[in-house]
């Protein structure tokens, strides 16, 4: 999709605006969250993705053979667009100093900010793979769905789900088991598309995108 | 608090390739002096840990207890395959049934990650392994050799009762080989290939659980604190 997007096809560049947006977003309003910024939000998030876009922009630029993952990529470009509208204030600062970022300082935690938007939006694309796959499997399938959801997301024991759906409880470990299995085939083949690679990697990264949600 | 990301490898090894493994290891990697290590497994009543149903991912909430030392290491391990991702700090052993209760520390304190989870997800003691183990190391790579593996059912003050006695895996040992490397390192795959090992899911938690026959609710004690 990257590669593609990058030359020019507007399907897969589509696909890519739809894919980033949210973390793009994300970053940019925790950066200039309150502040006179905040009004640049929609004019910055578009100009991340024109400064992909462009001839010999960012995407052109993207050296597959590093070993650099595309999130610290990503997260470079959105930085550096929000830098430039802060300069952009900058020059106005000089007669109207604003007080309304800090554009230095905070970086550690607007880069996590980054990385858990990423990481939530990894897991919401897993989600929604995992619900496609479930689906084809009919009634279980949006059953399975539904239960991980009441253990997992809601914090229901198994047994209160037993209780409440009338089920036998030794029934619904079984189906929650094979829930787990598909979620986390979801979520492999999720950070597979972003990190290609062998699956040590890819599990690696799974687990650190799971603890940058805790 | 960070995370400590690995890869670990474990193979399940008769009695009969351990000495091979020792001399193996000896000649390229350099050893640790040999220590006891005692673990108390937590989970919650229904056992939803042991059973892979507490989580998205397999997860560990664990006390670890080097030798005879008078702190302990609170650890979180998530597991992914080969993946590890492990959250630690360390906590002195006389306050540790306080801990366990979810009454200390205060906020903020490293091991809030701990207590936080003690009380979110009703998790007590329920098993104690203990083991001995041999280590050895590499600028990258950490194998050790955990022989004597035995079990019981946690009961009492935490590490103060009777030596677990009943065996886990009876005459065979737990070779684990871990690194922080995101490449698994020339040294690992070498090890592997020579001895004509394979990695294989095992978990020292679950293989207690067997060993024991735990069922839900067993574990369950009153605090000493």
């Amino acid at each position: 999709m990257v590669r593609n997007a990058a030359g020019g096809d507007q399907t897969a560049r589509d696909d890519f605006a739809s894919v980033y947006l949210d973390v793009v977003r994300a970053y940019m309003a925790a950066r200039w969250r309150g502040g006179r910024l905040a009004e640049r939000l929609d004019d910055a998030v578009q100009d991340v993705f024109l400064e992909c876009f462009r001839d010999s922009g960012a995407l052109n630029r993207l050296d597959d053979s590093r070993n650099a993952s595309f999130r610290t990529f990503l997260y470079g470009v959105v930085r550096n667009v929000a830098r430039r509208h802060e300069e952009r204030v900058g020059i106005v600062r000089e007669v109207n100093p604003p007080s309304d970022f800090d554009p230095d300082g905070g970086e550690e935690s607007l880069s996590r900010v980054f990385d858990r938007a990423w990481a939530q939006s990894v897991l919401d694309r897993a989600g929604e793979r995992q619900r496609t796959w479930a689906l084809r499997d009919g009634q279980d399938g949006e059953r399975r769905i539904k239960l991980l959801h009441l253990r997992f997301a809601a914090g229901m024991p198994v047994r209160e789900i037993a209780q409440t759906w009338d089920a036998d409880p030794t029934q619904l470990h079984e189906e929650l088991r094979k829930a787990r299995k598909e979620f986390k085939r979801a979520l492999r083949e999720e950070v597979r598309f972003h990190l290609p690679g062998p699956n040590d990697a890819v599990d690696r990264e799974c687990l650190r995108l799971l603890a940058l949600l805790e | 608090m960070s995370e400590i990301n690995l890869q670990e490898l474990k193979v399940i090894v008769s009695a009969a390739a351990i000495d091979g493994i020792r001399r193996w290891t000896s000649e390229r990697l350099t050893p640790v002096d040999p220590y006891r290590v005692t673990t108390i497994y937590l989970d919650n009543p229904e056992l939803d840990l042991l059973n892979g149903l507490y989580d998205r991912s397999d997860m560990t909430y664990r006390a670890r207890r080097y030798g005879e030392q008078s702190s302990v290491w609170l650890e979180r391990k998530r597991r992914l395959g080969t993946a590890v991702s492990k959250r630690r700090a360390p906590w002195q052993l006389s306050d540790l049934d306080s801990m366990f209760a979810g009454r200390v520390p205060e906020r903020g304190h490293p091991t809030e990650f701990f207590r936080a989870e003690v009380i979110r997800g009703r998790l007590a003691p329920r098993t104690v392994v203990s083991f001995d183990r041999q280590a050895w190391t590499s600028d990258e790579l950490r194998m050790t050799l955990d022989t004597a593996v035995c079990a019981a059912i946690a009961a009492g003050a935490p590490f103060q009762g009777p030596a677990p006695a009943t065996q886990v895996i009876p005459g065979a040992a737990v070779l684990e080989l871990k690194t922080e490397s995101e490449v698994r390192p020339a040294l690992m795959e070498l090890l592997m290939n020579d001895l004509g090992l394979t990695w294989e899911e095992f978990s020292k938690y679950s293989a207690s659980a067997r060993a024991l026959t735990l069922s839900a609710g067993q574990g369950e004690r009153e605090s000493t604190a």
